[in-house]
């Protein structure tokens, strides 16, 4: 089975044994709970949309490995056509679900160790890359979905992993034995993680010898026992357990996030990946971080939904005519296709690695997610500008439905009349759950710290650039000779 | 005739509709098949833009008609109902010839 559809996922994920807790108590059914359930349906629609014939030449690829046709989610770059159909399958699926789709990450993480296990392996000769290889067919061969695990609690920021006074605020190594080794710690803002058939653990930063015992890379089975999964909480979350489904904006799809925590858990040698070779560490964490800000792309699909919405609202509230709303659907326009043009030239002008896996050019993806960590913003400004304050002052599905007030809410929010208020209300609520409701953690917060914060790029960006080289063509210019020292 | 899609990251019209309007208008004179299926004498790619990016590596020697607009689907249409279209191609007559 190369390729699974949904219903195939849905059942694989019945299968797992998760320990999982939300609102201080055990979930026992994870795939049908009605929180959980439309970030499950988001995660089902990348196994969807690769059985549809007008999507699957961008969801799927043929395997380096097998030669089977897979999903790209599971596939190794193999060319830059690889890389930007990457880019241009995130904004497919952010449009088609109008949120986070959560797969990315562990895609990206399968990339970057394509590449950082074979670097280890030409340094010291082990065989890292061999038993990730195999590790990959098998995740292929069973079209698995991997949750990609990299920011560790991190405790106070001003220390290094070894001198925390808590050794738990980054994932270490607390015993080695004959067949694997047992860690301990927890990985923060996964993605994604309850519906994942794996865990993928990185280190979060670079690390000196001292760190030795946190430089681990490893996968395991997302319900390996001692791993427990405490739900984030999302703006509006509770709505999902509303009667109807105006309110929650997206009727079908959403994100999540959770805290993993690893006590004391087993990992058999052969899931190890890296194993205290700590310069190599800030490679692992480069890598990833590269291919998850060009992964951003998803976010340009998410405008798309977004600026559609506005559109909509503005042709409902018989405004669309108005010059000022013209240039705000032009203006979002411009923001988000500035968007695509980032995450398209990060994969057009990436490289092959020596592993042969393609690579993002780092420069491009950094200066992609620089963009995403403002431009959603500003797109969700003028949304909310154009659909007016009704967004965030009106009442309820159930008092629109009620026998008592209903009425009252029909005939005082009609606008346009040839337009019922039900539908003006929908795309109000849409613009509401991607702004400000729960698919805005996905649209802005993600968007602002998600691969990294805005900072991070920022250092990426001013290590990358090659300054000497632009003064030394503004001299040129202007007659300077160049210093001799 | 098999029908190959673009991956429709960002298309410019609804794909999957102006397919249902060449079957719709073209009726019994033409029939779409699977990209893989072994009889295929000719291809249409269904491309979303201009970019035309769909892999069509796989019909090496096999006639492609491309679209990438509504306007080529009608023109395609036209062709079709005229006859011109897969005459020119060799397509009808190819199929004449092994029925026979």
């Amino acid at each position: 089975m190369a390729i699974m559809n949904a219903g195939q996922y849905e059942e694989s994920l019945r299968k797992l044994n998760l320990v999982v807790y939300m609102f201080g108590k055990r979930v026992k059914n994870v795939v049908d709970n009605p929180i959980i359930r439309p970030s499950m349906s988001a995660v089902a629609a990348t196994y969807e949309l690769a059985n549809k014939p007008e999507h699957e030449d961008i969801m799927t690829a043929t395997s380096h490995l097998t030669g089977k046709k897979i999903n790209r989610f599971c596939h190794i770059h193999q060319s830059l056509d690889d890389l930007v159909k990457k880019s241009k399958m995130g904004r497919l699926l952010g449009a088609y679900t109008g949120c986070c789709f959560q797969r990315c990450v562990g895609m990206d993480s399968l990339n970057a160790l394509s590449i950082v296990t074979f670097d280890i392996d030409a340094k010291y000769g082990t065989e890292y890359n061999k038993r990730f290889l195999k590790y990959l067919e098998y995740v292929q061969e069973n079209d698995l979905t991997c949750d990609g695990a990299m920011t560790d609690p991190k405790g106070d920021r001003g220390r290094a992993p070894h001198q925390q006074s808590d050794p738990d605020m980054f994932m270490h190594v607390v015993e080695e034995r004959k067949d694997g080794i047992v860690v301990r710690g927890a990985k923060a803002h996964q993605t994604g993680a309850l519906n994942s058939h794996e865990i993928i653990i990185m280190p979060t930063i670079s690390m000196r010898e001292e760190d030795k015992d946190y430089a681990i890379s490893f996968a395991l089975p997302s319900d390996a026992k001692g791993i427990v999964y405490i739900m984030g909480r999302q703006s509006c979350d509770t709505r999902k357990l509303e009667k109807g489904t105006i309110d929650r904006g997206n009727q079908f799809y959403g994100g999540h996030e959770a805290l993993v925590v690893f006590d004391n858990v087993f990992v058999p040698w052969e899931r190890v990946f890296m194993y205290k070779e700590y310069e190599f560490a800030g490679s692992l964490v480069e890598k990833f971080a590269s291919y998850h800000r060009q992964s951003y792309a998803c976010k340009v699909g998410v405008g798309d939904v977004l600026i559609g919405a506005a559109q909509t609202i503005a042709e409902y509230n018989g405004v669309q005519k108005a010059s000022h709303i013209k240039d705000k659907i032009i203006e979002m326009n411009h923001l988000n296709e500035t968007l695509y043009c980032g995450c398209i030239a990060c994969a057009s002008q990436g490289h092959k690695e020596p592993s042969g896996t393609y690579y993002v050019n780092t420069l491009l993806a950094n200066v992609h997610k620089q963009n995403v960590t403002r431009f959603p913003y500003e797109i969700s400004r003028l949304a909310q500008d154009i659909a007016g304050g009704l967004m965030v002052t009106l009442p309820s599905e159930e008092d629109f439905k009620s026998t008592d007030v209903g009425k009252w809410v029909e005939k005082y929010y009609k606008a346009n009349p040839n337009v019922p208020t039900e539908n003006r209300m929908r795309i109000l609520r849409l613009i509401e759950n991607i702004t400000l409701g729960t698919a805005a953690v996905g649209y802005l917060t993600e968007s602002m710290h998600g691969a990294g914060s805005p900072q991070a790029q920022r250092i990426m960006i001013s290590r990358q650039v090659n300054l000497k080289e632009k003064q030394r063509s503004a001299k040129r210019l202007c007659g300077i000779e160049e210093e001799v020292k | 005739m098999a029908l190959k899609y673009c991956g429709g990251c960002n298309p410019l019209y609804n794909r999957v509709a102006v397919v249902k309007h060449i079957e719709k208008a073209c009726g019994d004179l033409i029939e779409f098949v699977n990209p893989e299926h072994r009889d295929v004498v000719f291809v249409l790619a269904v491309q979303g833009c201009k970019v035309a990016c769909a892999d069509l590596t796989q019909f090496k020697g096999i006639p492609i008609r491309i679209i990438t607009c509504v306007e080529d689907a009608e023109r395609l249409v036209n062709e079709i109902i005229e006859n011109n279209f897969l005459y020119e191609k060799g397509v009808r007559s190819q199929n004449s010839e092994s029925r026979s």
